[in-house]
């Protein structure tokens, strides 16, 4: 257990390095110095903002001591001072968008496990039956559909045409006169749409993956002894099938975090969710650089402890990984 | 046995099925984007002041958009734009996770440890981020979207490759080859990728589904290909400024987004039911 997770904080504490030393090289994309980039596209610079980035990315000195310094200050949370006329920490504004876009998120994924887990092994266990046949079907529309359109689709369909459900944003008008209880169901109802929308992609394909690994299971030795014991076949499936199965899911989870966090991006921008996603697209539109940054590193520092959370998760179904 | 042929037999024809329907999506669009000029019914950057949003009618089919131009017309040389940033992007994510996948599988060791690092970091970043930020530091020019997409995107090709060069550098024929004296190169070029060739060409047909997705969603968002230049991604955008009184300019573009990548995943996933051996007999 001890080896274990020293090997795992090793290895994401090089990953971290990694991540950021990507994310540095971005600064240095922009051709010549990032700030004489900054002052043809963005004439609202003013002078001292940029004697303050170059000044932040210590761009006089060399290029490893730059990333260096750099480093420090990433990991004291210290992004530097937003571009925007309000010249907030870019971490301070960070951190009050980033609970939603978490929420959101940690939502979508138990509904994505809720609903697909199951759908999958029953459309194993079920092998082209009907509803085997149905669900490939919902799987492959799944897979190809656009999230963005779904949420317009949905917008149009609930919001514009039956007038049952909020389309943008998270509290309604006078929404501070509410009591506790009618806040908790406003909020609710604003966030249906996005969560169904973030959890659809991911229900067909985490669904898709579950009847693979279940059918992989099914043909195993193993099975079939269960089988010639005379055991029910719930208590095959579920106990000895089940189990096995989980492990390819719980890496495919870690993997799919990523994809989660950009998404956020689409839908808060469609719903118009105040969350990091839209925090993330205004700042790429208005060119704020500090707080692209900042959030580029932040959704890595989240998807490092997604992929941790993953690796506990295998721990935790299967035994021998943590000898 | 009779039953697991017929079995076998029948599940050939289920992924051909499926291969010929993607296949059949993908060669229209290549028809749609190529025949453009000649079916468009109207200039897909003809601006119309005297029929903004007009509805879907015989003048135009799928309606008009905010500036009167012809949703049919630009969604028809949008086909193009999808098809070439599909295409282009895929390409430069199969070269690069080839010659990454190559180098690693064929060298092993260190190379390798060092490379398969480097791809499990690639996929700690959340792409999407990753493609903003780039978009943000430079500008968004086609080029840049077709390179930052297949720039982001080339870890899945790079694995599959280095798995077929680990399972196919003892093979008698290429230690034959190395004792000749074949260059490195040589040998990873003519012996072992043309060997390695049926899963990285399913995965391009899969990352190009793949890629559209992320183009539609870019220009969606206003950061992608930019207007006039038609994308259906552009037109969604307009579609979700005017969601109120016109439906036409969210239903049809996302459709043919839908049906396009529909299409390749059809055509990816029937082409390795075809090509897995492993599916021909022993799949009931």
């Amino acid at each position: 257990m001890f080896t274990y997770l020293t090997k795992k904080t090793l290895e994401m504490l090089i990953t971290f390095v990694g991540i950021t030393v990507i994310s540095f090289a971005i600064i240095h994309l922009a051709p010549g110095k990032p700030t004489d980039v900054l002052t043809d596209l963005n004439p609202k610079i003013t002078p001292e903002a940029r004697a303050k980035l170059e000044k932040y990315y210590g761009l006089d000195k060399p290029v490893t001591t730059q990333y260096a310094l750099w480093i420090k200050r990433v990991v004291m949370l210290d992004f530097g001072e937003s571009f925007s006329s309000d010249h907030r920490p870019v971490w301070t504004k960070i951190k009050e968008r980033l609970p939603i876009t978490l929420y959101i998120n940690i939502a979508s994924l138990l509904i994505i496990l809720v609903i697909a887990i199951p759908v999958g092994i029953s459309s194993a266990v079920r092998r082209h039956s009907l509803y085997d046949k149905v669900t490939t079907v919902g799987v492959f529309i799944g897979f190809a559909m656009p999230g963005f359109w779904l949420a317009l689709l949905l917008m149009m369909f609930f919001g514009v045409h039956l007038h049952i459900l909020p389309v943008a944003g998270l509290k309604s008008a006078g929404f501070a006169d509410f009591t506790f209880s009618q806040k908790v169901i406003d909020i609710l109802r604003h966030l249906i749409l996005p969560i169904f929308v973030s959890a659809f992609g991911g229900v067909a394909g985490l669904s898709r993956y579950m009847r693979g690994s279940m059918l992989e299971v099914i043909r195993q030795d193993y099975m079939t002894t269960a089988r010639s014991k005379g055991l029910t076949s719930n208590r095959i499936i579920y106990v000895h099938g089940l189990r096995n199965a989980l492990l390819p899911i719980v890496t495919i989870l870690g993997l799919s975090i990523p994809g989660l966090i950009g998404g956020s991006v689409i839908f808060e921008q469609v719903f118009s969710i105040p969350g990091m996603g839209q925090l993330f697209y205004m700042s790429v539109m208005s060119r704020d650089y500090p707080l692209v940054m900042g959030i580029l590193t932040i959704g890595a520092v989240l998807t490092l402890a997604g992929n941790l959370l993953a690796d506990l998760g295998y721990a935790a179904v299967d035994p021998r990984t943590r000898r | 046995m009779t039953d697991m042929k017929t079995y076998a037999i029948i599940s050939r024809l289920k992924a051909n099925k499926m291969t010929v329907t993607g296949g059949i999506i993908v060669l229209c669009l290549f028809l749609a984007a190529a025949l453009a000029p000649l079916i468009a019914p109207y200039d897909p950057e003809a601006v119309n002041r005297h029929s903004v949003l007009s509805a879907p009618s015989r003048a135009h089919l799928l309606g008009t958009d905010d500036l009167g131009r012809d949703v049919l017309s630009r969604m028809l040389y949008g086909a193009g734009i999808s098809l070439s940033v599909g295409f282009v992007s895929v390409g430069i994510a199969t070269a690069v996770g080839i010659a990454i996948g190559a180098a690693a599988g064929y060298y092993g060791r260190a190379v390798d440890a060092a490379v398969m690092r480097f791809v499990d970091i690639m996929l700690s970043i959340p792409t999407f981020f990753l493609i903003l930020a780039v978009i943000a530091f430079l500008d968004s020019s086609i080029w840049n979207i077709m390179a930052v997409i297949g720039l982001t995107s080339w870890m899945g090709v790079s694995r599959l490759v280095r798995a077929e060069f680990l399972s196919l550098k003892n093979r008698e024929y290429v230690l034959a080859a190395k004792a000749s004296g074949a260059s490195d190169l040589r040998i990873i070029l003519l012996h072992m990728l043309p060997n390695s060739l049926a899963p990285v060409i399913i995965s391009a047909v899969l990352g190009i589904a793949a890629a559209v997705l992320v183009e539609s969603a870019l220009s969606f968002l206003g950061i992608g290909v930019q207007p006039p230049t038609p994308s259906w991604g552009n037109i969604l955008s307009a579609g979700k400024d005017n969601l109120e009184i016109a439906w036409w300019l969210s239903v049809f573009p996302g459709l043919a987004i839908l049906i396009t990548v529909m299409g390749y995943n059809l055509l990816g996933e029937g082409l390795r039911d075809i090509f897995d051996p492993r599916l021909w007999d022993e799949r009931s």
